[in-house]
Formats: C-alpha cells, structure tokens, sequence
C-alpha cells in the first residue's frame, strides 16, 4: 500500500548542512598532520597530498549538489499482505539518474505496527548508485500480526567525502498488513462448532429481530414470507422485507476477546481467521464482533469472503489491541445488541479456545 | 493514538519491530560479495606497490617492476579474497603464513641480498645527504643485484600485503594506511629522494579509494552472510560493487587530472628548485643519522659505563643515564676551590675503529711529581700542602683512584675503603719538576698517534690558529676555544657508527659529545702538535659538591691537612660522589711539571639540569635571574638555552589556548548545527535545557523532577507558567509539533524568567 514518494527534484526545502565535525577533523589534519609534514620534509610526495586533498572535497561537494536534482527516494515492500511466519522484504528503492554515485544515504524510517501500538525509528543507510535504479532490501521474518506502517521521514543524502550532506524532508509511507497463520481446517472441523451452534442462533432468532439486517426492502414475489417485516410494513403501508447480506442460511457471530497477554492474542487472531475461513468453506455467513479502543465501542463486519475476512482483520488491527478485560455482556447490551449467543474466542483462564457465550 | 517508543528494542539483535525480526542469514544474491572483496584487494595492491616501489625507486635501486607489479597485485587479490567467510579465512591466512616461510627459506640468500643492496643504496644516500664519507655497507650474496632486488622487494610486498590488508578488509583504517606509508618512505623522503612519479599516484589513489569507502560507512566485514550490518544507530547495506566502483570512479578522475595538471606544470625538477632547505629537520638529523648509520641499536648504549666511562671504550654509549647513586664517599679538608680530581685509568695508545685506549703502559708511567712535593713539604716549602683523603669504594668500578699527585697506590676494590697521601701542587710552588726529562722511549710512547686519525686531526688543528711560539697552555687554551665555540657538550650524542672511528666521527662528522669525546680528541691533538699527552678518566668533584659535602666537625683537620691551603677555615668534608662526577680529562707533560691535568671539556647545564626535579626546572624557567647573569660564556649559553626553552614554553601554552578555545568554538557550534537541525519540539527542549542550566547557577533546583516544579522553583510569581509547561509537556511528551508562535512565546517566556532570576 503506497501513498507518496519522494522526488528530491520536486522537493524545494533539501537543506544541504555541512558536516562540522568531519570538517574540523580534515582541517585539524589538513593543518597540522599534512602541512606539518610538507613542511618537514619539503617533499614532491607530500606535496602531491596537499593538492589532491585540497581540492577533491570541493569536487565531492559539487557532484553532492549536481546529483540531488536527479534522485528519487521511495520505500517498498514486497507485498501487501503477509502472513505470520513468511519472508517479507521492505527497503529503499532509490532512483539516480545523474552520473554521480553517494556511498551515504541515511534513511530515516519510522516504523509502526499499528495493532500493538508499537515504533521504533531506525535508519538504514543504502547507497545511491550512478544512473541505476537501485533497491535495498532488508529481508525480514514475520512473527506477529498486525499493520506495518513504514514511513520515510527524512533521507540524509553525504558527498562520497562526507563533508556535505543534503537533508531531504519527506512523507512517504508503505503499510503492510501481516495476517495470523491458519491453523487447518479439518481440524476446526473436528471440533464440529458449526454442529447445534447456528441452529441454536436460528432458534434464537425466532420472533425477535434480528440484527444482521443490512437492508430493509419492498417485497418482490419470491421473497420468503418469513422474511417480512409485519411491523414495519404496517406502519407504511406496503409490504417490506428483510435482506440479507447473503442467501446464506447459517450464520456465526464470532466476538473476538482479544487478551491484555500478548502473547494468547497472537492465537485468538489466529483462531478467528481459522474458524472463519472453515465457516467460509462451510457456506456460513460470519459475522466477527470485537472491543474497538477508538470507537469506545463494538466493531463488527460481515464477513461473506475471504476478502471480507481479510478486511475485517485489517479493522481489528486498526483498533487497537484492547488491553482491558471487558464484559462482553454489558457491553453488547450497551450498544444495542439484541443477541442471545455468540461464539467467543478468547482466553479462558488456561487455554486460548471458543465457546458459546449466552448473553 | 499514542505510540509506545520502546528504545531498547531497537538494539536487540535482529528484533526491529513487533511483527518483524530482521533476517540475519540472508544474502542478497544479485549483489557480488566476491567483487567487492576484489574491489578492496585493488586498494591493498595500490597502497602496497605505491608505497614499497615508491620507496625502492626513490633511492634508485633497479628491479623488475613488472614482475613486482603482478606478484603484488596477484597477492593482494588472493589475500584479500581468502576473507570471503570465516572458514577462508583462518586457512587461507595459515596457508598464506607457510607461503611467507616457505618462500623466506627457500629463497632467503637472494631476499637477504636484494634487501642488502636496497640498504646499500639507501646508505649510500644518507652519506651524500648526511655528508658521511666511508660509511660502509652489506656484502651481498648473490651478484645480480637486479634479481636479488626483485625477489626482495617481492618478498616485502607479500609481508606488507598482510599488514596492509589487516587495515582495509576489515575496518577501512585509512589513517593506519597513511601512518604506515610515511613510515615506510620516511628515510627516502626525509633524504629528499623522490619516489616515482606513478607510485605516487599509486599511493594516492589507494589512500582517497580506502578514504572514501570508510566514509561511505559500508566497510565493516561481514563473516555470516548477511548483507546488513547493524549497529547502535543504524543499518548499513554493506556490499554494494557497483556503488562503490562509480563513487570511485568520480573521484579518482578528478584527482587523475590533478596529478597530470601538477606533472605538467610542476614537474619535480621544478618542485626540487623551489622547495628550499627545511629547517624543521635540523632538529631531527642526528636521530635521522644515527638510525641511518647504526640502525635502532644506534639508540642503546652497547655497554654498561658510569657516566659515560668505560675504562677506554669509547663511542658505545649512545646517551648518558646517570643514577646519582653513591659510587664513592670521599674525606678530606679542601685546600683550594680548583676540582679534585681521581684517577681511574689512564690511556696509552689508541686503537681507531676499534675505538679503544689500551691501559698505558706501567713503565711509562712518570711518578716523579709525586716524590719532588713530597721533598718540597718536608723541606718546609710555604706553599707545600700535605692531604689525606678517605675514600669508601661503595659502588665504583675497581681502580687505583689516584689523586694529584700520591705514592703508587693500590687497586681499590668495591666494599673497601682506602686512605690517600698526596701533595697538591699549586702555582706558588713554581717549577718543581725542572731537571727531569722525559727519555726518548717515553717521549715516542707519548707521541704516538695512529694514522688513520692524521687526516682529521691535521684538518681540525689547521683551524685552532697555532703559531709556532705557542707554549703547552697556549695551545690547550687554543683548542678549548675551539671547542667551546664549534663543538657543544652533551650527554646525548649518539653512538659511534659500527666501523667508524670514534675520534674521526667526532671531529668530522657528529661534532658534539661530552668529556670523553672532547679529551680523546684533544690528546690526539696534543700528540700530533708534539706535546705528549695522555687520557685519563675518573672522577672531578668540583667545589659546589664539595660545599654539598658534609661538614664533619668532629674530625681532627690536622689528621687530613697540614701546610699551606687557601681555605683555611673550611672543615673536613664528607662527600657522596655520584657518577655525574665522572668525568674524562687530558695530562698533558711539561719539562717544568711533569704530568699535568688539562680541562678542555665546554661547560654544560646538562647535569645540573638532570639532578634537579622538573618543578624545581620550571621554576628557574620562569625566574627572571635567568637572564641578568650576562658574564660567562657558560652562563651566556645557559641562556640562550633558557631563552629558547622559554619561548617554546610560551608556544606551547599559546597552542594549549587555542586548543582550548577551538574545543569550546566547536562546541558552540556544533551545538548551534544540532539545534538549527532540530524540529521545533526539540530546538524547544534545547533551548529549556540551556536555560536550566545557566538557571541551576542561580537558583538550586537538583530537587525540581519536571517542568512544574522546575517552574514553582523558578518563577514561583509566574502569572503564564502553566501555558508555558503546557507547550514544554507538549514538545517533549507528544509526537505533535508545537506552533511556531507557541515556540516564541516559550523562548521570549524563559527570557523574562531568567531575568527575573538574575534580579
């Protein structure tokens, strides 16, 4: 996911600092190591020393600042998507055009894992290669879940004498979703959760409303006589009907207890992805629920495919990792959920698993 | 949402973030390693020929350069390349090793050879620049002088290859490699031999290649494969050929161009007519001489000596160390104020190139002075004086410690303790010698003066202006003028180069040395201008040791003194002698005294200098007695010498100055970089830090933890502190920038408050 790159040609406000310390070091020996010594020994040598070291810094400088307006900075990632325990590869991609090459050019990057509300700023010094479009990658495991959000701060661009550098301010931002590794699916099957759990939903179901209602429509012949909506329609006066996201018979409602302990997160994640995949497979409609810290509140999709459910993850990770205990009672009656059972995945005090959940 | 930073996770080995852990064993593929391993073999084989060839050609010495080109650059490569990982390395840097051996053994006449005709050529050099005829040099084995210089310099690029490779593969040292090839050009380019032009640029290219990649930062080694390199602070992609090669490029045209610029408009003819003599060298060209002619032993003394004497050794003693510890402890009553002076060994002929007086032939040896005072005291001669001296041999060599003049006296063991007669001649006595003569026998022993030493001697005493009318005393005063204004004392002289005669080089050559050099010489001298002279060592206690002596009041003086003396009032003496009062003098015979002592020796601060404690230097350093003493010429040297000192003092403290002010100039600004680069949250906290610490000189505020009681300490009337701590909480605290406007009112805020706190 790629929102900008950097152009240092279409930046107006490259600062190019002179690096003191390197400056003062080459004049300390400049001064009193190289021309102490010259005048030592008055020697052809020597002399040539002088020279070339007087004169090539001016050089470095100048092709520092011929190079600037031909270099383009941005970051990459090798997918969007990854999940936990595959390869993933982020870096620099820097494009030169100019003949002239740096050996120094300090990245910085600020990278964050959104779900576990975490970052960490590290700089990563690449080389600019003459007329090439060069790619640095750093190669890396994933281990957790979450949304990587990597952003190029700023670059720091040296001469190949390090004497200058160009500070090059800049915005771009790649973010890399990294889902739970599926745990397989004949053996969710085995635990047979589709099996009395959404008939029980459907008993539930019955003379109530039902939530999952995404749209409320005219009836068109065909519909099921059960899907009208008898108090609505006479209060307008013309048949209306439920719709459904999906003809889909069954359907789940997943609540995922995310745990304060990092580490049994990992796997509610992991089992909810398995469990909805397996209802996926099972052509069962999946509705996930959980805590969302921003929205103060519950936070639900439907999910009718793997996109759906991939997107659905992609939310949980932008909520937040809830680090508090919550009563899943009071909080769905808090918001308006008329519901007698989910099925959470959570903790339980030994082990991470699912059970029903009546409220 | 707020972010938790979490610092020291960054530091964990290849932990980035949570989700993301660095892959330490990953090798980007498309990126050579074995390139770039051969990229930095090029640096070694540029440094490595640049500076060996450079310093062969500069003294002139003909090789294969091809041949030394290619085994170069072939070694520097293999070398270099044996660093691909761990397991090359450690064998390829023992099998590299038994190479070296193998080859060192194999051929090690012609190595030998080949190195001893490059130190020939070198030698050869330093005579003509140094100005030292016969200097000598190796034999060499093999004849052709050529291949023995091939193999040789072959054999030193293999050893340097290694030393040079240990500062590029690893950690890029370009300082080591600059140290490095001043140390190997040293002596050519310090004898002003120039190295070939295209070594040079060999060199230089090496060193600004090794700079920039030290520069660039990708230099560090990596022994796994990963292709990172990670550190405190960052990442660095390491290996990157292509990179490396056009930032190379880019460089190394421009300098090319230099060099070719300079070749053509300042060739080295032209270079050589311009550069003028450097005075700098001055300083260093007895160092310089002395390991050019005698190597590092030129810097040890060859022998253990007290104060410089070693019974008639001469010329191995390369600086006198004195220990001041006791050698004798000597009784007596001072007579006069002239010098005591105790005979230790006495010099019959000298042997040039062995540098060595034999012990003077016994039968030679006059003892008439002895018996004609002894007669003029026990006639009751006025001026007569009879003495006795104790003398406690504590640590002194075994000798005869005559005094002037006494009976044939024993050896005197270390442990004993002897008690001496002598009869102290002074000039009221007059002539008291006059009806002896030395026989012909003697007088022909006393005379004798090696050939080998004619040249010199004739050369030196062509210039101490000698007429014919001039007596004994005349010409001594002669040749100590000489040696006062040509020759200066010094304990430091340097050993006598190995086949170089010590006299020779003293007078031709080094011309400086301290009393053995200055009384070997003038003997010689004397010889040669007919005045039978001989050269003795031992110990001189001058007056000012005797007044350091201990009064020994207890003593009867007419047990130590009877007859006339100049101090009649002084009592008997017990002086500690140390080996700074060894010391080498000249008798020289006349008709009318016999065997008379002659001081030719210039004057000196040096022990004086040394028996003093560097506080007690500096302050007579300072003091402005120094310069009001404008009578001698000891006292006119001392301060020309103190004066010198004086103003190298004055430099040095000046340069301590400006050191100092350059640290706390770079300081300011480095701080003023780190602040303008700053976002305006931390050019915030900057500025807050500042002023708390200029604060903390008023106020105490070591208790105040945060912003809120740092305020109540310090503006406890503030009206705006808690806008004010608002915004600070807000620059340090939150990932939000502050406004400008709110930066303003901060700075102009913290200005009130320190006015306040200066009211």
């Amino acid at each position: 996911m790629e929102k900008n790159n950097t152009n240092l040609s279409y930046i107006s406000d490259i600062k190019v600092m002179p690096n003191i310390g390197r400056i003062i070091g080459f004049l300390i020996a400049y001064g009193i190591f190289g021309v102490a010594v010259f005048l030592y020994f008055r020697s052809y040598t020597t002399f040539l020393f002088l020279v070339v070291f007087l004169i090539i810094p001016f050089i470095s400088i100048m092709m520092l600042r011929s190079m600037l307006k031909h270099i383009t900075v941005k970051l990459f990632a090798s997918e969007d998507r990854s999940v936990v325990g595959n390869d993933l590869g982020i870096g620099i991609i820097i494009s030169n055009e100019s003949i002239f090459s740096s050996l120094r050019c300090r990245c910085h990057l600020l990278i964050k894992n959104v779900y576990y509300e975490e970052e960490v700023s590290q700089i990563f010094t690449v080389p600019i290669v003459a007329r090439s479009e060069n790619k640095n990658p750093l190669y890396c495991k994933v281990t957790n879940c979450g949304i990587i959000e990597a952003s190029l701060t700023k670059c720091e661009i040296s001469d190949v004498l390090g004497f200058v550098k160009a500070v090059v301010p800049s915005d771009h931002m790649i973010s890399i979703t990294i889902m739970p590794k599926q745990t397989n699916l004949d053996d969710i099957q085995k635990l047979g959760i589709l099996t009395g759990f959404t008939d029980n939903e459907d008993d539930s179901q019955k003379g109530n409303e039902y939530s999952d209602t995404s749209n409320i429509r005219e009836y068109i012949p065909g519909d099921r006589i059960k899907d009208i909506h008898w108090k609505l329609s006479a209060k307008r006066d013309v048949l209306l009907v439920r719709e459904h996201i999906k003809s889909c018979e069954n359907q789940l409602v997943l609540w995922v207890d995310s745990s304060p302990r990092k580490k049994y997160c990992e796997q509610i994640l992991a089992l909810t992805l398995s469990v909805g995949a397996f209802c996926l497979k099972e052509n069962t409609l999946v509705r996930i629920m959980w805590y969302d810290k921003k929205l103060e509140g519950v936070n639900e999709r439907i999910v009718n495919s793997m996109r759906d459910l991939e997107k659905a993850f992609d939310a949980i990770y932008m909520s937040g990792r809830s680090t508090a205990v919550s009563d899943l009672r009071s909080l769905l009656i808090m918001n308006d959920y008329n519901m007698k059972t989910v099925l959470r995945v959570g903790f339980d005090g030994s082990e991470v698993g699912f059970a029903p959940y009546e409220i | 949402m707020r972010f938790k930073r979490n610092k020291e996770k960054e530091l964990e080995g290849n932990h980035l973030i949570e989700g993301l852990e660095i892959s330490g064993n990953f090798y980007d593929k498309n990126e050579n390693r074995i390139l770039t391993l051969l990229l930095k073999g090029i640096i070694v084989y540029l440094v490595t020929a640049g500076m060996l060839g450079g310093t062969i050609t500069a003294t002139g010495t003909e090789f294969n350069q091809i041949v030394f080109n290619v085994v170069v650059f072939v070694l520097s490569m293999a070398i270099s390349l044996i660093y691909y990982n761990k397991k090359s390395e450690n064998i390829g840097d023992i099998a590299y090793l038994f190479m070296i051996i193998f080859f060192g053994i194999a051929f090690g006449t012609y190595i030998n050879s080949g190195f001893y005709a490059w130190m020939n050529d070198v030698i050869g050099a330093a005579g003509a620049y140094f100005d030292l005829p016969d200097i000598g040099g190796y034999v060499q084995a093999v004849r052709n002088t050529r291949l023995a210089v091939t193999f040789a310099s072959c054999y030193l690029g293999a050893v340097c290859v290694i030393l040079v490779n240990m500062s590029i593969v690893k950690r890029m040292m370009y300082g080591d490699l600059i140290l490095n090839a001043m140390i190997v050009l040293f002596l050519p380019v310090y004898m002003e031999l120039e190295p070939n032009y295209v070594y040079d640029v060999m060199l230089i290219c090496g060193i600004v290649m090794s700079v920039i990649w030290k520069i660039g930062g990708r230099y560090e080694k990596t022994d796994n494969n990963s292709v990172y390199v990670r550190n405190k602070k960052e990442i660095t992609y390491t290996y990157c050929f292509k990179g490396h090669v056009f930032a190379f490029a880019q460089i190394l045209i421009p300098v090319l161009m230099i060099l070719l610029v300079l070749y053509i408009i300042m060739p080295k003819d032209t270079f050589e007519l311009l550069r003028g003599k450097s005075e700098n060298k001055e300083i260093t060209d007895d160092i310089v001489e002395t390991f050019i002619t005698s190597g590092f032993a030129g810097f040890f003394n060859r022998y253990e000596n007290i104060g410089g004497m070693n019974s008639g050794r001469l010329g191995g003693v390369n600086s006198v160390r004195l220990d001041y510890e006791t050698d004798l402890v000597i009784t007596y009553a001072p007579y006069n104020l002239d010098p005591v002076y105790l005979r230790t060994f006495i010099g019959g002929d000298y042997h040039p190139y062995q540098n060595l007086w034999s012990v003077a032939n016994p039968l030679m040896l006059n003892r008439n002075e002895y018996e004609r005072l002894k007669a003029l005291y026990d006639s009751g001669n006025p001026y007569s004086t009879k003495c006795v001296m104790d003398i406690d041999n504590e640590a002194g060599d075994n000798g005869e410690y005559a005094l002037y003049y006494s009976d044939k006296d024993s050896i005197l063991n270390v442990g004993r303790s002897a008690s001496r007669t002598f009869y102290p001649a002074n000039e009221q006595i007059g002539a008291y010698l006059s009806d002896e003569k030395m026989t012909k026998e003697e007088r022909e022993y006393w005379l004798s003066v090696p050939n080998d030493n004619v040249p010199s001697l004739i050369n030196t005493i062509q210039k101490l202006g000698i007429t014919d009318d001039m007596d004994e005393m005349e010409i001594a005063d002669r040749i100590r003028k000489y040696y006062y204004d040509n020759i200066p004392y010094t304990l430091r002289p340097g050993s006598t180069p190995i086949r170089r005669d010590f006299i020779n080089y003293f007078l031709d050559s080094n011309k400086k040395g301290y009393c053995v050099h200055f009384a070997s010489a003038a003997v010689l001298m004397f010889r040669y201008m007919g005045i039978p002279a001989r050269y003795v060592e031992g110990y001189a206690i001058d007056y000012n040791e005797i007044t350091n002596g201990k009064a020994m009041e207890e003593l009867n003086k007419d047990d130590y003194l009877t007859g006339f003396s100049e101090l009649p009032n002084v009592p008997v003496v017990t002086i500690d002698v140390t080996d700074a009062s060894a010391h080498a003098w000249v008798e020289i015979y006349t008709d009318d005294y016999g065997w008379v002592q002659v001081e030719l020796t210039p004057p000196s601060s040096d022990i004086e200098n040394d028996s003093s404690t560097l506080w007690d230097r500096f302050l007579k350093l300072l003091s402005p007695q120094n310069i009001d003493d404008e009578g001698s010429d000891e006292s006119k040297s001392n301060n020309i010498d103190t004066a010198k000192i004086r103003r190298n003092l004055i430099i040095a403290i000046i340069l301590l100055f400006i050191a100092a002010f350059a640290w706390q100039l770079y300081r300011i600004v480095s701080w003023y970089a780190g602040y303008k680069r700053a976002d305006t949250n931390t050019k915030l906290i900057i500025l807050y830090h500042q002023f708390l610490k200029r604060a903390a000189r008023k106020k105490d505020i070591s208790d105040a933890r945060n912003y809120r009681e740092q305020m109540i300490v310090l503006s406890p009337d503030g009206q705006d502190n808690e806008k004010l701590i608002m915004i600070l909480e807000k620059a340090g605290f939150s990932s939000k920038q502050i406004t400008a406007s709110e930066f303003e009112y901060c700075k102009n805020r913290l200005k009130e408050i320190k006015r306040g706190i200066k009211k």
